[in-house]
């Protein structure tokens, strides 16, 4: 095996090693394949239903094409949301200097590199692009020539990725000596681009829904080039199209490969102040505590990102209810009478189940745990700067949310105030039960804050377990109750459960849970 | 100052890592701990800063107990780890400012000490940068000047001579002897002899989790040089 293909070979191997040297337990592997296997399989089956779903909605218009577009669009989008990820987490591999000192050209590594990378950006393509394809040759009966083109389609497109986080790579390597956190303006582009994905995505379903000529949605999938240029290929098989396509995915590729190896190896040259004094003023411990926690918070934006988008959502919720009000809303939510605090309730305590910032602060000690063992502060006061960061970041926001909509849809007090307590009674207990998930669920050895924030059984259970608390009072009501207890009795009941379930778990956490911090 | 009866630790039910240690340091020793690598050194430090639980033994520090009085011990406490880990997203300043704050160190010590030590070690420059900047030999000076930050009585420090550079190593030794005459103590473990033998008034030395010699440098290593006593006694014991 030549240079090339052992390099390429180590990477899969690390990948695989990813999967089964990093759990402690045995038997794990199996169950973390398992996983991987059935999500893809999930994942596979939603993106084929919704595509036959869309087909057989437009093909009496003879627009089912639109289907094509929609999975392509959502192809484009998760490949930029990707190529931002990762250009956001630095130029130089923790192998670099390993790699350049073994007998291997520099140009044989950089192109290892982005062959591994390629293949591991293609899977995330083959889930939310190929059923799609599959399902829409086979209703369709549009033959192997389809097919072929759009897998063509599929194979180009993680190069955009790839090609993009290298020119990102790039970006802020050349940034780090001018910016002091390079990562905040990561944080910032991330989140301009995920409103924007929303924004877009809702202005394509509102449109859908609300217009007379449906061809008019064609236009508006068609007035993003990149969209046009892909269907327009994969239904024609027109070259000219494949190169437009091309422009946008082959030549960022080339670039940014280009791009990356002038940079690769080199050393960072980070930020340097030039500031000479020194802000020497003092705090308490606990403030102290909560200081660095905060500064953690939103200084990561792996962290900040992950863990921070549930509050995006719920605002622009909010946004949308105060624009759509006397528009595409206002036949809507007369008709939804009663169940419009409830649903602002429920998309509430959703939106806040996704900021499980505490069920990784934690776990994001990591490897400097020590300083605050060693320190002479004590455990509930660690505990209570990881909750009050989790408020932080939530209450604000869920209250000026759920004020804001009170006052604009003009609900009674009787809905006012559960609209008002009940999500930030929600954001207190997702805090606590966040911090108990994470202690059950440590993950202190980790190499990058993403295996942290992303893929750590804290994290994934901290979002799902988050969401249980407000189906355990909703969903019993909507199946049994509904009609034999009044709204009010429920809100105050979902109320009382949510606050006693928070005391309970910071009791435990001050007795058992810090036993367990303290075996960390 | 520290005071370790019948210490054990054992990781695991069939080994364990330290067995039946004691020993004493008192105000004004600079007490040198060594041993090969896994041979239980980092395992004793960890324990006596209150890190590491244990089950066997007793640790007091000034006659307070870790265990009955962890809090109350480690404001009495400094402690150097063996490898530098530090939060990189604060600046040097901000992570003196937190060790202070947490130490309820007053804004005057504070600025008094950081200035002394960082002008001292020379990284003054550098502390408004942020630690993701810094090579190793930074990370370690500013582990030493936060543990120097609130006045401790006791320092424990794994290896605390790693990647400074020699300058810096020969002020970092003054300082430990400043802290010493002025009746602190220091239990430290370090593979340089040379270091031990130059600057330490007591030594211990231990081998798979059992001390196998502990005392004043002279009674340790008689006429011979600490490296040949410490060679001679892991390879006989």
């Amino acid at each position: 095996m030549n240079k090339l293909g052992i390099l390429i070979k180590n990477y899969l191997l690390l990948a695989w090693g990813e999967i089964k040297y990093k759990k402690k337990k045995g038997g794990r592997t199996i169950g973390s394949l398992a996983l991987i296997v059935v999500l893809g399989a999930f994942l596979i089956f939603v993106m084929g239903s919704s595509a036959a779903g869309q087909i057989y909605s437009y093909q009496p218009f003879g627009m089912a094409h639109i289907a094509l577009a929609y999975s392509l669009m959502l192809a484009l989008v998760v490949s930029l949301l990707m190529a931002i990820m990762r250009g956001s987490m630095g130029s130089n591999t923790a192998d670099a200097e390993l790699l350049l000192s073994l007998p291997v050209t520099r140009q044989t590594v950089i192109v290892a590199k982005s062959c591994s990378k390629y293949l591991f950006e293609l899977w995330p393509m083959v889930v939310f692009f190929l059923p799609a394809l599959v399902v829409y040759t086979v209703i369709m009966d549009s033959g192997i020539g389809l097919l072929l083109r759009g897998i063509l389609l599929v194979l180009m497109i993680p190069l955009l990725s790839v090609g993009l986080s290298y020119i990102l790579n790039w970006l802020f390597f050349k940034a780090g000596s001018k910016i002091k956190n390079p990562q905040n303006v990561t944080t910032a582009l991330t989140m301009i681009f995920l409103v924007l994905y929303l924004v877009f995505v809702f202005t394509i379903n509102s449109g859908a829904a609300t217009m007379a000529d449906i061809s008019e949605l064609e236009e508006q999938y068609y007035s993003f080039a990149p969209i046009a240029w892909g269907t327009e290929f994969m239904l024609t098989g027109s070259i000219v199209q494949l190169l437009l396509f091309a422009c946008v995915t082959v030549l960022p590729f080339i670039i940014g490969v280009w791009l990356y190896a002038s940079i690769f190896g080199r050393s960072h040259r980070t930020w340097h102040s030039t500031k000479t004094t020194i802000d020497y003023r003092s705090r308490t411990p606990y403030q102290a505590l909560l200081k660095k926690e905060i500064s953690r918070y939103f200084g990561s934006s792996a962290y900040f990102i992950n863990t921070g988008f549930g509050m995006v959502m719920l605002l622009i919720l909010t946004v949308v209810i105060i624009i759509g009000k006397n528009s595409f809303l206002a036949e809507i939510l007369p008709f939804l009478g009663n169940l419009v605090p409830v649903i602002i309730i429920l998309f509430a305590c959703f939106c806040i189940a996704t900021c499980y910032v505490s069920a990784c602060s934690i776990s994001l000690e990591g490897k400097n745990l020590w300083i605050l063992k060693v320190a002479p502060v004590r455990t509930r006061d660690i505990f209570l700067a990881k909750l009050t960061t989790h408020l932080v970041v939530t209450l604000p926001v869920t209250l000026i949310c759920s004020i804001v909509l009170v006052l604009v849809l003009g609900l009674p007090a009787g809905q006012a105030c559960p609209v008002i307590l009940l999500p930030s009674a929600y954001c207190l207990l997702t805090g606590v039960m966040g911090l108990v998930i994470n202690l059950k669920n440590p993950k202190m050895d980790w190499d990058g804050e993403d295996k942290v924030v992303k893929q750590s059984t804290a994290a994934v259970l901290g979002m799902l377990c988050g969401m249980l608390p407000a189906a355990i009072v909703f969903i019993p009501y909507f199946v049994f109750l509904q009609g034999i207890v009044s709204w009010t009795a429920i809100y105050l009941i979902a109320l009382a459960l949510f606050i006693c379930a928070a005391l309970i778990m910071w009791l435990w956490l001050r007795d058992r849970g810090e036993e367990i911090f303290e075996a960390l | 100052m520290l005071k370790i009866s019948h210490f054990s630790k054992s990781y695991d039910s069939r080994h364990k890592a330290v067995d039946d240690l004691s020993l004493e340091v008192c105000s004004g020793d600079i007490f040198a701990f060594i041993g090969h690598n896994g041979a239980g050194k980092t395992t004793t430090l960890k324990a006596v800063v209150g890190i590491l639980p244990f089950e066997e033994g007793t640790i007091k520090i000034d006659d307070l107990d870790i265990n009955e009085y962890p809090l109350e011990v480690k404001k009495r406490l400094a402690y150097i780890p063996d490898e530098p880990k530090l939060y990189d997203m604060q600046t040097g300043a901000q992570y003196l400012n937190f060790i202070a704050d947490i130490f309820d160190v007053n804004a005057v010590d504070r600025r008094e000490r950081i200035e002394k030590y960082a002008e001292l070690l020379e990284i003054r420059k550098a502390l408004n940068d942020p630690i993701n900047s810094y090579s190793h030999g930074m990370k370690q000076k500013l582990q030493i000047i936060s543990a120097f930050i609130h006045n401790p009585k006791l320092m424990v420090m794994d290896e605390p001579f790693v990647g400074l550079d020699p300058k810096a190593a020969f002020s970092f030794k003054q300082l430990m002897r400043e802290f010493c005459e002025n009746g602190g103590a220091i239990f430290f473990s370090t593979h340089v002899l040379e270091v031990a033998e130059k600057l330490c008034d007591k030594v211990a030395v231990i081998k798979g989790g059992k001390l196998i010699a502990s005392g004043t440098m002279d009674e340790v290593k008689g006429d011979s040089s600490l490296e040949e006593v410490f060679l001679e006694l892991t390879e006989h014991e």
